[in-house]
């Protein structure tokens, strides 16, 4: 993207600035054959396989996040964004085991992070308009899930965390796929 | 013009998407099998083929996946008469002598 400079106010319109994220769904990368976007914002998703979009439905306990801290190649060089999101499910158990280790052996993953505030961010794609069908994974660093299951002390809670991490050169798109479009897909 | 799904495409035999939120198949249709929840068995779920329709929506909306073609034209081996010529032929026979 070229350079060009855009005026922002946050002042007025009272942006909802909630942070956090309510739910997720989630899919293979290979699964996903073709997006339409405009202005990094997702409309449609063509996916090429049978089986599709899981749901992630995790704790409402201020620990789930999606943050994509800016990072400069010696400080001044190349930008990159090493993307990172955070989902806790309370519990622990042989089902969340199964779960955590199918998931954690996929090697490049997509999300799609339904934010508190409303707001949809899409995890692990990059929108390419070269590239057949108009996207590419993460470019720089595939986004992949660490999953960690602790019992922890009785004093506190036992949890399976998934840690979603990928690198990407430019921010996540967006997109006002809604939750019933997601789930026909 | 016709539309129908780009060649790099076709590799996806279960290529599908939605269309004011029904889900349709891109190269045939086809039938599978949701998996079971706890709360939910497993369903079979049948995905119809797009319509011409429902393919120009979805070229409409900027899908690299679909592209808009042109139909080839059959060609006859019988001997081809265009409709000028009939309609000449068929003055001829007309007109008084």
């Amino acid at each position: 993207m070229a350079c060009a400079l855009t005026a922002l106010n946050s002042t007025t319109g009272c942006p909802d600035n909630t942070g956090g994220l309510q739910y997720s769904y989630y899919t293979l990368l290979a699964n996903i054959a073709s997006v339409t976007a405009t202005n990094n914002l997702i409309t449609a998703i063509t996916m090429s396989g049978a089986t599709d979009w899981e749901k992630l439905e995790y704790d409402k306990n201020d620990t789930s996040y999606f943050n994509q801290p800016g990072a400069r190649f010696n400080d001044i060089g190349v930008l990159s964004y090493p993307a990172e999101a955070l989902l806790q499910f309370g519990g622990f158990n042989a089902a969340y085991s199964l779960a955590a280790d199918s998931t954690g052996d996929c090697c490049n993953l997509v999300f799609i992070h339904v934010l508190t505030n409303g707001q949809r961010v899409v995890q692990g794609i990059e929108l390419d308009a070269a590239a057949t069908g108009g996207f590419t994974g993460s470019k720089i660093r595939d986004t992949k899930v660490t999953p960690t299951q602790n019992t922890n002390t009785a004093a506190e809670e036992a949890f399976l965390q998934y840690l979603i991490r990928g690198t990407t050169k430019k921010l996540a798109p967006f997109t006002d796929l809604t939750d019933a479009e997601i789930e026909a897909l | 013009m016709p539309y129908r799904i780009k060649k790099a495409f076709l590799k996806h035999p279960y290529l599908h998407t939605t269309v004011d939120g029904k889900k349709v198949a891109l190269i045939a249709a086809y039938t599978y099998t949701t998996r079971a929840t706890a709360t939910r068995p497993p369903v079979s779920v049948s995905v119809p083929m797009a319509t011409q329709a429902q393919l120009k929506a979805i070229f409409d909306r900027g899908d690299p996946a679909v592209e808009k073609y042109e139909e080839e034209k059959t060609v006859s081996t019988a001997k081809a008469k265009t409709p000028d010529a009939d309609a000449v032929t068929q003055q001829k026979e007309d007109e008084p002598e």
